[in-house]
């Protein structure tokens, strides 16, 4: 370990398109249904009791495809 | 973090969490699109996208945050400042998950504090993928409000290589402004007083 290295942390913004590619990809991948069910059925409150991590995960991504 | 802009807000906002993170190596933070300055949503960031940090010995950290830029009339709070909304921080090894730190207040379900999932009595050496997890990392344990130093320092001292040996300097230089600024730290509630 060096002793102190200040590691480059840089920031992206997405774009809109990019950002609802990214996620639509995720949740075909995981769950199988496209970006727009699945923003669907979170506006319905399907996942608002949900402890499941893998789903929570996608739940914070949400903004991405707003 | 106050800024005179809602950019400035957010670039104060990052700074720290940027240097945070930098503990664990070279990374990126993603931002949801308008995120680095629109007013009216909420916004999310996640490390490195959909993949966290990996590093050596099979540690892995995974951190997200929703969060939102408010106007703040409280002197030396604003006029723009940015607050958090919920987070997810992560923290695995071998596949095998040893924490994981939620506040997410919407919804229905009943725990809206923060909270941990903790994975105790559990040898990452020995469980493999499929096997069942134990049932204390279904339980709601609730906690105070962790920021992502919290998260980032935990992941550390349970074991999760870091670039810097003075770490814990670092993550309490970058915690100290958000202590300074939240409005509070074990219930959301309290906020509503404030």
């Amino acid at each position: 370990m060096d002793a102190c290295v200040e590691a480059a942390v840089v920031v992206e913004e997405v774009d809109a398109a990019t950002g609802r590619s990214e996620l639509d990809h995720l949740t075909q991948d995981r769950l199988g249904i496209s970006v727009e069910e699945f923003l669907a059925r979170l506006d319905r409150g399907e996942y608002d009791d949900t402890e499941d991590d893998q789903i929570l995960r996608l739940v914070m991504f949400a903004p991405f495809a707003r | 973090m106050p800024g005179n802009s809602p950019q400035e807000a957010v670039e104060a906002f990052l700074l720290p969490l940027q240097r945070a993170i930098g503990c664990l190596g070279q990374n990126k933070i993603t931002l949801s699109p308008g995120g680095r300055g629109q007013l009216g949503r909420t916004h999310a960031w996640t490390l490195n996208g959909d993949h966290g940090v990996t590093r050596k010995g099979g540690w892995h950290f995974e951190a997200q945050m929703y969060y939102e830029i408010i106007t703040d009339e409280r002197p030396g709070y604003g006029p723009y400042r940015v607050t958090t909304r919920a987070y997810r921080y992560r923290i695995a090894r071998s596949a095998v998950d040893i924490a994981r730190i939620h506040w997410h207040p919407k919804g229905k379900s009943d725990e809206k504090r923060p909270h941990l999932h903790l994975a105790l009595n559990i040898d990452p050496g020995k469980w493999r993928p499929g096997d069942p997890m134990p049932d204390t990392i279904k339980e709601h344990l609730p906690s105070g409000r962790m920021t992502l130093e919290d998260a980032v320092g935990w992941a550390i001292s349970l074991g999760m290589p870091t670039v810097r040996d003075d770490w814990a300097t670092v993550l309490a230089e970058c915690q100290a402004p958000h202590l300074q600024y939240r409005s509070w730290s074990q219930d959301p509630t309290e906020a509503a007083t404030i």
